[in-house]
């Protein structure tokens, strides 16, 4: 019997990393934080009868962080493909497209892979989880 | 059958002029600054305690969040525009509880997205909840 892989439930939604639609992909999360608000000193004394602020002339401190987290099941023909996601290096920038449905809102990014852990199971699938991240945000775009 | 998007329960939330769809709970934090703190100045000679204002002032400024949930769904063309704000970049947003005179409504002019996290399940589902910060408040009044 010709071997069929998990594809998970198709709606619409497409998730590729470096190019390879994701196999089996259960949750995807996308987690974008901004710079943080400009910090205030406060620059009251002694004679003052109202407490005053003013901005930090340092500036907001941090960059923009975007975090990528994506859930799954994949069979073990999957885990072995050598040219799959699951057996891409660490610490190297891949991009990543998730498209909601056709039509609809798409993020395009090329953050780095950081985590790969998975639980092998004695089954015929077994659970993953990448994360990846990037210090930069990026832009949801019309399909 | 036709997809029917989820639109919420009667509030409306606006973010650079667009109405989010897809509403389900806004959270607004409004704080003030602290206190001004009092230093105890009590010498060996004072027979009671006395205290005198921090010179430094109080630590912080006033600050607002909005934290604001959006369900939606990856197989409907109900968009929701949180993904079209730009991070960081101050914008206007307006809540309403209700269209009805009266009601309360919630003005901000200059809040900034400060966070967008987008979750979606290979079924169709999707949350989209964003957090606006700003170091000044807002104000509340009646829709008009």
């Amino acid at each position: 019997m010709a071997y069929t892989p998990y594809t998970g439930k198709s709606v619409g939604a497409l998730l590729k990393v470096n190019s390879a639609v994701m196999p089996g992909w259960k949750k995807i999360v996308i987690e974008e934080t901004a710079a943080p608000l400009p910090a205030r000193l406060n620059d009251t004394e002694a004679a003052d009868s109202a407490y005053t602020t003013m901005a930090d002339p340092m500036g907001a401190k941090g960059t923009p962080k975007t975090t990528i987290t994506i859930d799954g099941l994949a069979s073990k023909p999957s885990f072995n493909d050598a040219g799959g996601p699951f057996n891409l290096a660490v610490d190297t920038a891949y991009a990543v497209l998730f498209q909601k449905a056709t039509g609809v809102d798409k993020f395009a990014i090329t953050p780095v892979l950081k985590r790969r852990p998975r639980v092998q199971a004695l089954g015929k699938l077994s659970e993953y989880t990448l994360t990846l991240e990037l210090d930069a945000a990026e832009t949801w775009s019309a399909n | 059958m036709a997809f029917t998007p989820y639109t919420g329960k009667g509030m409306t939330f606006t973010a650079d002029l667009h109405s989010l769809t897809g509403l389900d709970e806004v959270r607004i934090d409004d704080a003030g600054k602290p206190l001004a703190e009092q230093l105890d100045k009590t010498h060996a000679q004072s027979t009671d305690y006395e205290s005198v204002a921090d010179e430094m002032g109080p630590k912080g400024d006033q600050k607002a969040i909005v934290v604001v949930r959006c369900k939606d769904s990856t197989v409907g063309v109900a968009d929701t525009q949180l993904h079209h704000l730009t991070l960081g970049a101050e914008i206007v947003i307006a809540f309403a509880t209700s269209a009805t005179s009266n009601d309360d409504k919630y003005d901000h002019a200059t809040m900034r997205l400060q966070k967008r996290v987008t979750t979606c399940t290979h079924d169709g589902l999707a949350t989209v909840e964003g957090t606006f910060e700003a170091l000044t408040l807002g104000t509340w009044g009646k829709v008009t």
